[in-house]
């Protein structure tokens, strides 16, 4: 073959190869979303390593700004000038991986959890983060981040199912779980209801399982309702008020922690409030240092961190 | 093409007495050692882990080696007057040039399929998950394809330049094409104009590997239609034949000094 005739025949094929895979490829890329099965806080997956050379990158660089604001706050020694420097560095950070713009790592309870040395805690912070920690209170933490920060139930729950993994983690700490998956997610895996009975409990969670108990069935209850009301009106309501309406409730019903009682999104279930549960607020977790028991530390310097919109 | 493939041919054993296989071996014994670590890390998906890593290894490595070797034995034959030698025999320049790159791509593809398979059973042996052979041959498959555009791409500046220079192209086509999305990205945060040209430029002119990361696809259980795979593959297809177009134009073309 000579080379004008290998020219003529696979330079216009490899012409459209080349133009075809340019033109659909991008989108199939960006559709398929692999980069976010490294997502970084999912207690399921071992991510970092995921988050390829840039979100690697961007780790990094995180973790050396928060050893230099932890060792700041340490020495007492941040001032405006060196914090807003450190925000426009991280900034930068969050345009490299927009994922690191999400964490509250700057709020003093979670600076406070670990002990008394702030970079120490960002550091066993996002060895959690990165599942490479053993230490099943840090995912215990998490959990407890998630329920307060995001008003996540059933993600704090993982993270405690996640700690229930370390072999030092407590016995109390399966049932939890499945307390506050069945607590926040209403629903009830066949069997499991006799499983965490049969459970020894602490006091704490045994008053809590009683509640749950009451619950569930005030929730059997509550969404036959709803089918009453949907074979009345042919239709889901668009509020619960509907049902008072329709004369099947007097009153919008309380939960046993409180809260009034809410339809779920698609508007087909009743479903619980979202009052943190009596036994979360009241059970002190790990002990908090005093010199960072004195409020948040950006009030106190009476900053906020900037946010991309 | 009997002459294309004699060539072809002892370019092949040349790589196996320059003991390419040997590089290949060792990082072989990498792998399985990476398998067992990775294993060992109590939480997550240790599969999903392994395998990223794993591939991204064979991959690099892979391109590495090819790379260094094409452009060194390349450049070795030019330097050393054995190419002048070689041409006054009843082949021609392009069927000569043609069976370099057949040799050097079945000799990078051998090497990669075979620690692929490496990996594979270090998967089965350390992996928690069930693996069917499709993970193994479509991640060889893709990276070889990968290693082939980038061994056109070196074979390419090896006919201009010298070794040096020719791998430090390779290179940065490789590094190009790795990361031209998350450049793309950057520049269209930045208000430089020539920044988003640059990333533009960068993104049409040098194959983009994350497009194509059929291998990242099989890892995480995506499931695309044929088509997709088809475009995938025409694309690299494509990659592969214009960089040895370029080479096949250069060589014929380039005249040996003596």
């Amino acid at each position: 073959m000579r080379l004008n005739q290998f020219l003529l025949i696979f330079t216009p094929l490899a012409g459209v190869g080349i133009l075809a895979g340019a033109l659909h490829l991008p989108r199939i890329f960006s559709d398929s979303q692999i980069e976010r099965e490294a997502i970084l806080v999912r207690p399921d997956r071992l991510p970092g390593l995921h988050l390829g050379l840039k979100g690697s990158l961007a780790g990094l660089l995180w973790l050396r700004h928060l050893n230099y604001f932890g060792a700041r706050v340490l020495k007492r020694s941040l001032t405006q000038e060196s914090y807003l420097w450190m925000c426009e560095n991280l900034e930068g950070i969050i345009r490299l991986e927009p994922q690191f713009s999400d964490p509250p790592l700057f709020a003093s309870d979670v600076l406070a959890f670990f002990g008394e040395r702030v970079t120490e805690a960002h550091r066993l912070l996002l060895l959690a983060l990165t599942g490479q920690s053993l230490e099943w209170q840090i995912y215990f933490r998490l959990g407890v981040i998630y329920m307060k920060w995001y008003g996540d139930f059933v993600g704090a729950a993982e993270w405690w199912r996640f700690a229930t993994l370390s072999p030092s983690s407590p016995l109390w700490l399966p049932n939890l779980v499945h307390l506050t998956l069945l607590r926040f997610s209403g629903e009830v895996e066949e069997g499991m209801l006799e499983v965490i009975a049969e459970r020894p409990l602490t006091p704490e969670l045994r008053e809590e399982w009683e509640r749950i108990r009451t619950f569930l069935r005030a929730l059997k209850e509550w969404n036959s309702d709803l089918r009453l009301f949907r074979t009345k009106r042919g239709r889901d309501p668009e509020e619960l008020s509907e049902l008072i309406e329709a004369g099947i409730w007097k009153e919008i019903p309380l939960d046993p922690w409180g809260g009034a009682v809410r339809l779920s999104p698609d508007k087909k279930k009743i479903i619980g409030s979202d009052r943190i549960p009596v036994f979360f607020k009241e059970r002190p977790f790990l002990p908090i240092p005093a010199e960072l028991r004195s409020g948040d530390i950006l009030k106190e310097l009476r900053l906020s961190f900037p946010r991309l919109g | 093409m009997g002459p294309l493939l004699t060539v072809a041919r002892y370019t092949f054993l040349e790589g196996v007495r320059a003991r390419f296989f040997l590089g290949m071996f060792f990082m072989s014994i990498l792998l399985i050692l990476l398998g067992s670590l990775t294993a060992s890390i109590p939480y997550g998906k240790t599969d999903e882990v392994m395998a990223r890593i794993g591939w991204g290894a064979v991959f690099l490595l892979g391109f590495l080696l090819s790379t260094f070797f094409a452009v060194q034995h390349l450049t070795r034959e030019r330097d050393q007057r054995v190419l002048h030698l070689l041409l006054a025999k009843p082949i021609s320049r392009m069927g000569y040039a043609l069976g370099k790159f057949l040799g050097l791509f079945f000799l990078t593809a051998i090497g990669i399929f075979a620690t692929g398979l490496v990996l594979y059973l270090s998967l089965l042996y350390f992996g928690q998950d069930p693996h069917g052979p499709r993970e193994w041959f479509i991640p060889s498959l893709v990276i070889t394809l990968k290693c082939g555009v980038l061994l056109g791409v070196a074979m390419f500046a090896s006919v201009l330049f010298g070794a040096f220079l020719s791998l430090l192209i390779t290179v940065t086509v490789y590094l190009a094409g790795a990361g031209g999305e998350d450049l793309l990205r950057l520049a269209l945060r930045s208000d430089s104009l020539w920044f988003k040209v640059l990333a533009y430029t960068l993104r049409y002119a040098v194959p983009q590997f994350p497009w194509v990361d059929l291998e990242g696809w099989v890892i995480f259980k995506k499931s695309y239609s044929l088509e997709t795979y088809l475009y995938a593959l025409g694309y690299l297809g494509g990659y592969l034949i214009l960089f040895l177009s370029f080479y096949l134009v250069a060589f014929t073309l380039r005249e040996l000094k003596d």
